[in-house]
């Protein structure tokens, strides 16, 4: 089935054609979800939300741009509307919090390449997940960010920095990333080689 | 979105590695977004399920028959009474019993009495006698209608029992008095009140007994009425006669008293019950015979149990090479069905069933433990076909690991079956049948261990259970019927998973199949 046929098809409610669509992106925006989310529950019930609403307003769709980058700015906001809801981060996310935070040593399993950087997202504080994969994932501007999330854009970028350097830090120490940073992101030989 | 379009290395390496990443949802989800937006469309399963128990519930509410016949059994009661004085008591003479008049109204008048004097005489012969009354006494059992009299001695206790269980006369309320003073009649006219209570009988079908509403007839007429109808009596020998049926006056309700129409309100005169009714009275409702039920000794239930075996048959649906049960190593295990349904004959030896099944499956597959999990892979594909890759981390491998480990792939299971039983052979205490069913099937829980796409590993994937499936029964059993009508049952039985215990999803699909011997008891609903 093609684009325009399953798009035709969800306009007209066609069950298949929605199952067609649901089917064929659910796997990348599930994806989208884990990296918001605490859990893989939370990340299907974002997911849930998300596509109902796409389904709920696809007739809104105008054909700019793909269709796939229409629903995932769709499920984008979803999850940040659930985190908000559950108040599950806030703008209060301040230097003293974020230092007092250490890198959870979870035992995270010899996973590979993207599971093991989508993991050690997860492990930083929501706050500067959410921030980190709006803008280094999504790109979403500062600006932008600041008004999903109700806070200052200069709260967003100095969160962001702080999430950049904790990333590192994370992937350094999970021997995903090598050292220098200045120098360049390299991965380990492990990762590298897929 | 207007970002700064110079992005180091670190946030590319962020972006690229993320849109890699895919996990593989739920069937939940999908069902619960479909059933979101399709609100009036609920999952074919639910439908089928609640249309079946509609039809069973109308099968049984259309043979059990609530028919109300209405009947009204009213015994003709004539008041005709032919007067005489016998043995120092006032004797009445009705076709079917005999009222005596006693305590002191007779015995204040007996000196008349035995002058033979007739009772309208009396009456006027008596000063302003409308307050006393005389009790009627009833001396005699019904009886075949005649007009003689019947002589007894008095006995007041043995007449008064005999008269409240046999005819229901209410001798408390049936007097011999005066008449008040009538506008146009005669004054202090002597009148025979009489009350009877009279059963109206119904029978309903669905239940043992009879059920009784009484009315209460009476009536109230000068011995000069009764005198005239009288001699028009002796002249007939059609007591059907309706100018001298009481009048109904009243209509207790008992307990029994019927919701709806009531036929008390509804009743048909004596003169109409045809011969047919009469009839019905006389073979059912004076016998408390019951209207047979449609499907008594038809309906059955049953219970049963079966302990079997369950095996696995793995298919790998992408490639062909080689067989995929070869390359692990799994053991069948124990399975368990219980459960319970009803059983009801269509045809001669031909009988179909349903009810609801409780199943357990289970096999074992040996496998290694590692110290620490490893990476693999597992493959999937969508609906258009595409191949993709789904990365998990597991402890578990196949052939070769440190600590040797059974893993258990099992599933609680809730069943429909819908099926016949047929016999082959035997009389009505011993038979040979052989029974099919079709079983929609709802994993209520399950543990599954998928194989990797290098076969080298074993990764637990619950989620990935197919949760509606559909199965397959066929059973041959012998069953002895006992005297006190239970069935007993007992054979082997094969049972077939249908679809694929994964999602469609995975790339090798499992199917299951139980071999068991199934004990059952049948006993029919009366």
């Amino acid at each position: 089935m093609t684009e325009e046929i399953m798009l035709k098809g969800c306009l007209e409610n066609n069950a298949a054609s929605q199952e067609t669509l649901y089917t064929r992106l659910s796997p990348k925006m599930l994806g989208v979800c884990y990296r918001f989310a605490k859990n893989r529950e939370d990340a299907e019930d974002m997911l849930q939300e998300g596509f109902i609403k796409v389904f709920a307003q696809i007739h809104q769709y105008r054909n700019e741009g793909a269709l796939e980058g229409w629903i995932r700015r769709i499920v984008v906001h979803t999850c940040i509307n659930i985190l908000k809801k559950n108040k599950k981060f806030s703008d209060s996310v301040d230097i003293s919090y974020a230092n007092g935070v250490g890198i959870r040593e979870e035992n995270i399993p010899s996973i590979m390449q993207a599971k093991q950087v989508v993991e050690c997202i997860r492990l930083l504080p929501v706050g500067y997940r959410t921030v980190l994969n709006l803008y280094a994932i999504e790109g979403y501007s500062h600006k932008e960010i600041g008004g999903m999330l109700d806070i200052e854009e200069s709260t967003s970028r100095s969160q962001y920095t702080r999430a950049k350097v904790m990333l590192e830090e994370i992937l350094v120490k999970k021997n995903i990333l090598l050292r220098p940073r200045n120098k360049g992101i390299a991965l380990t030989g492990a990762v590298a080689n897929n | 979105m207007d970002r700064n379009l110079d992005i180091d290395n670190f946030e590319l390496l962020l972006k690229e590695r993320s849109d890699e990443f895919k996990m593989y949802p739920t069937k939940r989800i999908w069902h619960s977004i479909y059933n979101n937006i399709h609100p009036g469309r609920k999952w074919p399963s639910i439908a089928m399920s609640i249309t079946l128990i509609a039809i069973l519930l109308l099968f049984g509410f259309l043979n059990t028959n609530n028919k109300i016949l209405k009947q009204e059994a009213v015994y003709p009661v004539y008041f005709a009474l032919n007067t005489s004085i016998n043995n120092n008591f006032l004797v009445f003479t009705h076709p079917f019993f005999d009222f005596v008049s006693f305590d002191k109204f007779q015995q204040k008048h007996l000196q008349t009495f035995a002058d033979n004097s007739t009772l309208n005489e009396l009456a006027k012969n008596s000063e302003n006698n409308a307050e006393e009354t005389s009790k009627l006494l009833f001396v005699q059992n019904i009886r075949p209608i005649q007009n003689s009299v019947q002589k007894t001695n008095l006995n007041t206790i043995t007449a008064k029992k005999i008269a409240e269980s046999n005819f229901n006369l209410i001798l408390n309320e049936s007097v011999l008095k005066y008449s008040p003073a009538i506008q146009g009649g005669i004054k202090n006219e002597l009148l025979i009140s009489v009350k009877v209570k009279l059963p109206v009988l119904y029978n309903l079908e669905n239940k043992n007994t009879l059920v009784e509403n009484d009315a209460i007839f009476s009536a109230e007429k000068t011995i000069a009425q009764i005198s005239t109808e009288n001699n028009r009596l002796a002249n007939s020998s059609d007591f059907n006669d309706a100018n001298t049926i009481f009048e109904k006056t009243e209509v207790i309700a008992n307990k029994n008293t019927l919701p709806g129409n009531n036929p008390l309100t509804t009743s048909k005169a004596e003169s109409s019950l045809t011969n047919e009714e009469k009839d019905w009275i006389e073979n059912y409702a004076l016998y408390n015979r019951a209207a047979p039920k449609k499907w008594a000794g038809k309906l059955a239930w049953q219970t049963y149990i079966t302990p079997s075996v369950v095996y696995r048959d793995l298919k790998n649906t992408i490639s062909t090479e080689g067989d995929i049960n070869k390359s692990v190593i799994q053991h069948p295990s124990f399975g368990l069905e219980i459960g319970g349904g009803i059983l009801y004959p269509i045809f001669k030896g031909v009988k179909i069933k349903t009810g609801l099944q409780l199943n357990f499956t289970r096999y074992n597959t040996e496998a290694y433990g590692n110290s620490h999990p490893v990476a693999t892979t597992i493959m999937l594909h969508s609906a258009t076909g595409q191949l993709f890759p789904a990365y998990r981390s597991t402890p578990y491998s196949n052939g070769d690991g440190i600590t040797p480990i059974k893993l258990h792939n099992q599933t609680f299971q809730i069943s429909i079956p819908m099926g016949l039983d047929v016999k082959i052979a035997g009389n009505e205490n011993l038979q040979w049948n052989i029974g099919a069913t079709i079983q929609p099937s709802y994993i209520i829980a399950g543990k599954s261990y998928l194989i990797s796409s290098d076969k080298r590993n074993y990764i637990k994937e619950s989620t990935m259970l197919n949760r509606f499936n559909l199965n397959a029964g066929f059973e041959t059993f012998i069953s002895y019927k006992t005297n006190n009508g239970f069935i007993f049952q007992m054979g082997p039985q094969f049972r077939k998973q249908l679809f694929t215990t994964n999602s469609k999803q995975y790339i090798i699909e499992e199917r299951l199949n139980n071999y068991g011997f199934k004990f059952g008891i049948t006993k029919l609903i009366k």
